[in-house]
């Protein structure tokens, strides 16, 4: 189980909503990588979880905006506030594509912004390509154009 | 008078007026001097004439004098009381002709020679009186004769001083006369300059009063339609005066009562007369200007809201006087406070509208989103591989539907977005923004196997993200109704143009962009050319033709945003032409 969550890519997710919860569990499986999917139904767990001793550090974090308690965006800046997690990639991934959240979140540190696909074969398609993105070279060339991810 | 007015008549005035002032000066001195020479002359020749007449009676007595001695000593019979009578008149003469008053040298030395022979004259005649001698009357005849003769000449002297002096005078009193001529006709000059200018002066005086009536008489107009009126009270006199319409201003007939503060204060909303009195009674020790907001009550119960602003002056005569003008805002008031209660229910109206788009743009796209995630999730679930014929269709239209509800809401929220656009121009180079739209369109143009031209285009001046909007619409416009079997293509250009009539407005080519985008579509029918850019008005009705009715009134909405406009031309079944102009850069 080490090992594994060593070799393998770690990613979590963290939406309030059941059902994109499902579609992106079930696009992972499709998609028959090798990753561990962690996911969380709140802010306030994602971030229990990242504080926690016995945690690995992720890869990459898919965090929505809208959620009760703790929003996407307060999740952003609390990470971006710690210096350990300065290499974790977050993705936002909201049904929101108006340009005050795009705007807000870029400036808070998000690496990449989605907005939730109508198609699951698209979804498939956003987080093939996420995951597959060479994060060095994204982040260095990161702007406002780049940042909002259209498939 | 016109030639005067031409050459600075005022001072050309006062130059004249200076002049003959003087020139009056001068004469007057001249005057003065001429009418004392003339006394002096008179006195003289009063003095020469008593001269003359004394010299005169002296020449007749010693002639009476000598005929007497003569015809004595002729007779031999000299009576020594004639004699002596002559011997005392003579001596009277001698007397008198000392008190012959010399006036110049030439007199002084003939009266001296006179005197001399009256000496010897006396000597004589006392000689006479004792001896009586013919030889010795021969003596005293040649000194009555010398006497004579130098009596003679200081007659003829003293003739001819009095024929000088009235010379003199004759010509002193002539020029007398020509000085006295003068300064009357200066003086009349003098006179008719003034009267001129004080002519002048009061036609001035005349025009300028015509002037205050005319401007009172407009004043008092004025206050009549503005609902303004004015006041004035002399702190002195302690005299209230108020202009008509600060009568009318409170119910009054004007001049119907004589002004004073509790007069007026009478008139002033009980809730307000404290403040107002206390007000005016502060600014008259302070003399610091006032502005004041009250209310009257009327006699009839009206309440009026009244402004009233004061300062003081000092008028003419040094006096302090306050001044003042009061209006009535009561309609002006009631009309702001019903446009702060309109703006503000705007205001939540805006408020609510906009959650509402939020509502549109999020709540209603989220269930729409994952309705469309689970049409998805089935389709590749093989479910429709078992499922009969009837069920695919429906299913079919169930995607067909979501499809349609998503475009629409989108469309929605993009319209709403443009209503409320803040409006930052600049300026957006075409050029760049159809390269972007080609590459977003890129699927849609693939799919419909359609070819997009567009040529060089201009930079206009315009909000980027909306300028980009107008024309992937025309652009999706153009591309969702094509013909079928019909290769879609659509042009885009600059179009020259000099002047275009739209919309009643004149469009100049100095300042705008004509660019059109033109398809080989299915057109329409040019008398629904106006209908096109209604909100919700589809000219389609046809389910293969998706459109939400939207597209092409967001495209009005962002042209008239941006201070442009549009125009659709349309030929059924064989293209549309959509005109754009947009604004160019100022030069």
């Amino acid at each position: 189980m080490i090992e594994d969550s060593q070799s393998k890519m770690q990613i979590l997710l963290c939406d309030d909503d059941e059902d994109d919860r499902m579609f992106f569990s079930d696009a992972i499986i499709e998609l028959k990588m090798q990753h561990i999917l962690t996911v969380f139904q709140t802010g306030v767990e994602l971030m229990d979880y990242l504080h926690h001793p016995d945690t690995y550090l992720p890869h990459i974090l898919f965090l929505d905006i809208n959620m009760p308690c703790k929003s996407g965006l307060e999740c952003l800046q609390e990470i971006r506030e710690h210096s350990k997690f300065k290499d974790l990639v977050i993705a936002i991934y909201s049904t929101s594509n108006n340009a005050e959240d795009i705007e807000e979140t870029f400036a808070n540190g998000a690496n990449i912004y989605i907005k939730k696909p109508s198609d699951f074969d698209k979804l498939k398609k956003t987080i093939h390509h996420i995951l597959n993105l060479n994060w060095q070279y994204h982040t260095a060339g990161l702007n406002k154009e780049t940042f909002f991810l259209s498939i | 008078m016109k030639f005067l007015k031409k050459i600075d008549h005022l001072k050309l005035l006062q130059f004249a007026l200076g002049v003959a002032i003087f020139s009056v000066g001068y004469l007057i001195t001249m005057f003065y001097f001429q009418m004392k020479d003339l006394k002096e002359y008179k006195h003289k020749i009063a003095s020469y004439n008593e001269l003359k007449l004394e010299v005169s009676s002296l020449n007749f007595n010693l002639t009476t004098d000598r005929y007497y001695v003569e015809s004595s000593f002729l007779n031999q019979n000299i009576n020594a009381n004639q004699v002596k009578n002559s011997a005392n008149f003579s001596n009277s003469l001698f007397l008198k002709n000392d008190s012959i008053n010399p006036i110049d040298e030439q007199t002084k030395k003939n009266n001296s020679q006179i005197n001399d022979l009256l000496n010897r004259y006396q000597n004589i005649t006392n000689q006479l009186l004792k001896s009586g001698s013919i030889y010795k009357v021969k003596n005293f005849n040649s000194v009555v004769k010398e006497l004579e003769i130098a009596i003679n000449s200081q007659i003829i002297y003293l003739q001819k001083q009095i024929n000088r002096y009235n010379q003199n005078f004759d010509v002193r009193i002539d020029n007398a006369k020509m000085s006295g001529f003068l300064i009357a006709l200066i003086s009349l000059v003098i006179f008719v300059l003034a009267y001129v200018k004080m002519n002048e002066d009061l036609f001035n005086l005349k025009r300028t009063n015509d002037e205050i009536v005319f401007i009172n008489e407009t004043l008092n107009n004025a206050e009549k339609i503005a609902g303004f009126g004015s006041w004035k009270i002399n702190t002195v006199e302690n005299k209230y005066i108020y202009s008509d319409n600060f009568y009318r201003l409170i119910g009054e007939k004007p001049k119907s009562f004589k002004g004073s503060l509790e007069g007026i204060l009478e008139f002033i909303h009980p809730d307000d007369r404290e403040m107002v009195r206390n007000s005016h009674i502060e600014s008259l020790k302070t003399h610091e200007s006032t502005k004041l907001i009250y209310r009257y009550l009327l006699k009839d119960g009206t309440i009026k809201n009244i402004v009233t602003v004061g300062k003081f002056l000092h008028n003419s005569k040094g006096e302090l006087v306050k001044i003042g003008v009061n209006q009535d805002v009561t309609e002006i008031l009631r009309k702001s406070t019903e446009l702060e209660e309109k703006n503000s229910r705007l205001i939540a109206i805006n408020s609510e509208l906009e959650s509402f788009n939020n509502i549109v743009g999020h709540d209603l796209q989220e269930p729409l989103r994952k309705m469309q995630m689970f049409i998805s999730r089935i389709e590749s679930k093989e479910f429709l591989e078992t499922a009969s014929g009837a069920t695919v269709g429906y299913f079919e239209k169930i995607k067909l539907a979501a499809q349609r509800m998503s475009n629409l809401m989108t469309d929605l929220v993009n319209y709403s977005r443009t209503v409320k656009a803040e409006r930052i121009f600049e300026e957006v180079d075409l050029n760049e923004i159809f390269v972007e739209i080609t590459e977003d369109l890129s699927l849609i143009i693939e799919e419909n196997s359609a070819t997009v031209n567009f040529g060089v285009l201009p930079i206009v001046v315009g909000t980027r993200f909306q300028i980009q909007q107008l024309f992937i619409n025309l652009v999706s416009n153009s591309l969702k109704y094509v013909k079928p079997d019909v290769s879609p293509i659509i042009d885009i250009r600059l179009e020259n143009f000099d002047k275009d009539l739209i919309e009643g407005k004149l469009i100049s080519s100095s300042n705008y962009y004509k660019i059109t985008v033109s398809d080989n579509g299915i057109g329409f029918d040019q008398k629904h050319a106006d209908k096109i850019f209604m909100l919700f008005q589809r000219l389609e009705t046809d389910a293969i033709y998706k459109g939400t009715g939207l597209g092409l009134a967001i495209c009005k909405k962002i042209v008239d945003n941006n201070n442009g406009m549009i125009t659709a031309a349309g030929m059924p079944s064989s293209g549309a032409v959509f005109t754009v102009y947009l604004p160019r850069k100022s030069k």
